[in-house]
């Protein structure tokens, strides 16, 4: 070995030194890669096996979703080429403290109490928790009270915009419009046109997702989700407002008058199924419909109530059987007053006899013996289908919630041949006003059936106007029937009971119905209790108002010629100089 | 037999080379000069652009503000229209001014554009 090789050459200590250098190197170098390793998998677990997890907890901490409410569309009626509005959204303010910011404890509370009203200890109680962040004094607070509130400068004491549901009418078409109230899934309809066209006055809410930092304030940079919200729909209904005002007025003075429990009445235009007014007594104010104790009130008697009509239901059992070709007007029978079936006496009213009879006179004195006559000459099968013809046991289509189609299950079966007989003059089947105001409706229209129209014209968020078109049901009777039943129920009102219906200077015609009430719990009916109606149109040379007018119970008389006739009678009256008919007939001075 | 051709000849010369660079670095000057101009004209620009459209947004938002308050103000005033013209007050207003209920309408058609004739 050289010198040279010999001299750089380590020694011995030397290499043994290199060595373990060598081994420390590698050592550390193996630590980190360790290091590395445990922080890469920790990476990996984190970032990729638990990723989902990762991001779902995230967007909850830091997204904030919020719905963004939609605006009601409002209901009006028409009010001549105007609309009347009669349900609306409005504005009102809240008053709210934030206690811990509140100096003076007593003197906040004795002027919170002065200006709107609450108890004193009350507010006192809501101001005493100092950490609390929130607390609501008052809902719905008058602009005045707001003016002097602000006046006084209380610390702590703001207030809140919210929107409610107003109806500026108070309790005018109250049960045909409804009321919105809460509910799980928020504000909706409940009753009247408020449920029954909840979809369009609703429109959809929309919603504004984004995220927020630690702070919880908006980061306007980052991705945000946001969908706008649809107004709602408003609508026009075919009521009149003062037709219906009228109505309403008296149907209420004529309920007082004979001691009724209640009272309603339906006016229709027949050519088109408009519905000019629908009113009940007694009503309710959908503003503090909370109030109301007797939730019955909500409901719409006029479709949801079906009854037995009594005589009412003649006239449409004759129309039946001139359109069957099985009578006439001027057809004879002899009434010798009762008819014997099933073991049952069927008689007329106050078991009057009246000898030979025509169909006309039927109507006049309304004779239930006749109608049976009739009912035999048509048949069992081809009189109920006749009376499903004319839209009775099924629903109107007139979308208000709650409508019931009525009852005619007794004439299932054909063989049972005195609910036919019962059925002939409104006894044994239920219907509503509603149907009977159509079926008389299509007598009045040439024999058509027009299905009942409660919305106008739908306006929607763009200010665009869609009317809604009448449309026809089906054809009932021929125009001869038609006729002919106009000129009956005009003999009616003229020779019969119902001359207290009649209008000087106009041809009117309808009949009246005091129907017998069933006992609740037992068979057979009520001897106290009946229900009185009137239904009728004119003029009859060219029908313009449909109307039906029903009380329940009136006490202080006894036929319904003496209460739904004279009712009747005033409604067609002020609707005939209202829509400024001219008059056809002489007036007897 | 020598061709002679013209020909520009380059004398490349120090100083020659020392006059070239001045004349370019004058130049590189004038359009770093010119450039810089022009950035500051353009970030004035948009400076100017920005200001612009900050104002107006806030002009709009101002004016989206007041339309939205009057639309309110309008819902409020036609409620209140509403009530004033409610049936019943207009029968209470009646009934203070003494009118009388018409029982007897009589219509008259008028058919011709005369209304009274002598």
């Amino acid at each position: 070995m050289s010198a040279l090789r010999r001299a750089i050459r380590p020694t011995k200590p030397a290499r043994t030194a290199e060595a373990a250098s060598h081994w420390r190197l590698y050592f550390f170098r193996g630590s980190l890669f360790l290091v590395g390793l445990v922080i890469v998998g920790r990476l990996y677990v984190l970032q990729v096996v638990g990723r989902e997890k990762w991001i779902a907890m995230a967007e909850e901490q830091h997204t904030v979703a919020q719905a963004l409410r939609a605006e009601w569309g409002s209901i009006a009626l028409r009010d001549g080429d105007l609309a009347y509005p009669v349900a609306v959204n409005r504005e009102y303010k809240l008053a709210y403290v934030i206690p811990k910011l509140v100096e003076d404890v007593a003197g906040t509370a004795v002027a919170l109490s002065a200006v709107l009203g609450v108890d004193e200890s009350l507010v006192r109680e809501r101001l005493s928790d100092r950490a609390d962040p929130f607390e609501v004094i008052k809902k719905k607070i008058t602009p005045e009270e707001e003016a002097k509130l602000k006046e006084l400068k209380l610390k702590g004491v703001n207030f809140l915009p919210e929107v409610y549901r107003y109806y500026p009418a108070g309790e005018l078409a109250s049960k045909v419009i409804g009321f919105v109230g809460p509910s799980d899934l928020g504000e909706i309809g409940i009753y009247g046109v408020e449920a029954g066209w909840n979809g369009e006055l609703h429109g959809r809410d929309g919603t504004l997702s984004q995220e927020r930092d630690a702070a919880g304030r908006w980061i306007s940079l980052t991705d945000r989700e946001h969908v706008e919200p649809e107004d709602g729909d408003s609508l026009v209904l075919t009521i009149d407002r003062v037709i219906q005002y009228e109505v309403e007025k008296i149907l209420a003075e004529s309920r007082e008058k004979f001691n009724a429990d209640s009272g309603s009445a339906v006016v229709l235009e027949p050519k088109t199924g408009k519905i000019l007014a629908m009113a009940s007594v007694p009503q309710f104010n959908p503003n503090e419909y909370g109030k109301t104790e007797d939730i019955g009130l909500f409901m719409n008697p006029i479709i949801s109530l079906p009854y037995e009509s009594g005589s009412v239901m003649k006239p449409i059992t004759m129309a039946i059987g001139i359109e069957e070709g099985k009578v006439s007007p001027h057809t004879e029978f002899v009434d010798t007053g009762v008819v014997n079936e099933a073991g049952y006496n069927i008689q007329n009213a106050e078991g009057k006899v009246y000898g030979r009879s025509t169909m006309t006179k039927v109507l006049e004195e309304s004779i239930n013996t006749g109608v049976m006559y009739v009912e035999r000459l048509v048949g069992h099968g081809a009189f109920r289908d006749r009376l499903r013809s004319f839209g009775f046991g099924a629903k109107t289509g007139i979308r208000l919630p709650a409508e019931h189609p009525g009852n005619l299950k007794n004439l299932d079966n054909l063989k049972s041949t005195i609910q036919f007989l019962t059925a002939s003059f409104g006894q044994g089947i239920t219907v509503t006003s509603l149907q009977l105001a159509m079926a008389y409706g299509a007598l009045a229209n040439g024999g058509v059936l027009m299905k009942p129209q409660i919305v106008d014209r739908v306006i929607d968020r763009d200010g665009e106007v869609r009317p809604i078109e009448p449309e026809e049901v089906r054809r009932v009777v021929s125009q001869e029937t038609s006729k002919a039943m106009g000129e009956m129920l005009r003999s009616v009102v003229v020779n019969g009971h119902g001359k207290r219906a009649d209008v000087p200077g106009y041809l009117v015609g309808g009949k009246t119905g005091t129907a017998q009430v069933a006992k609740s719990g037992s068979k057979g009916y009520d001897e106290n209790i009946t229900i009185g109606s009137f239904v009728g149109y004119a003029p009859i040379n060219d029908p313009r108002f449909v109307i039906v007018v029903k009380f329940d119970n009136p006490k202080d008389v006894q036929w319904a010629e003496s209460s739904a006739a004279p009712a009747f009678g005033s409604i067609m009256r002020f609707l005939l100089s209202y829509a400024k008919v001219p008059t056809t007939e002489p007036i007897k001075k | 037999m020598r061709v002679y051709s013209e020909r520009t000849t380059i004398i490349n010369t120090k100083a020659s080379r020392a006059k070239r660079f001045e004349a370019h670095a004058g130049a590189a000057h004038v359009a770093v000069i010119a450039l810089l101009a022009l950035s500051l004209f353009s970030a004035g620009l948009y400076v100017y652009a920005v200001n612009r459209s900050a104002v107006q947004g806030y002009a709009i938002r101002t004016l989206e503000k007041d339309l939205k308050e009057l639309k309110k103000a309008n819902a409020e005033l036609r409620v209140r229209e509403a009530e004033a013209k409610s049936l019943s007050r207009v029968e209470e207003g009646s009934n203070e001014l003494r009118m009388e209920k018409v029982d007897a309408l009589t219509i008259v058609n008028v058919r011709t554009n005369e209304i009274a004739s002598r």
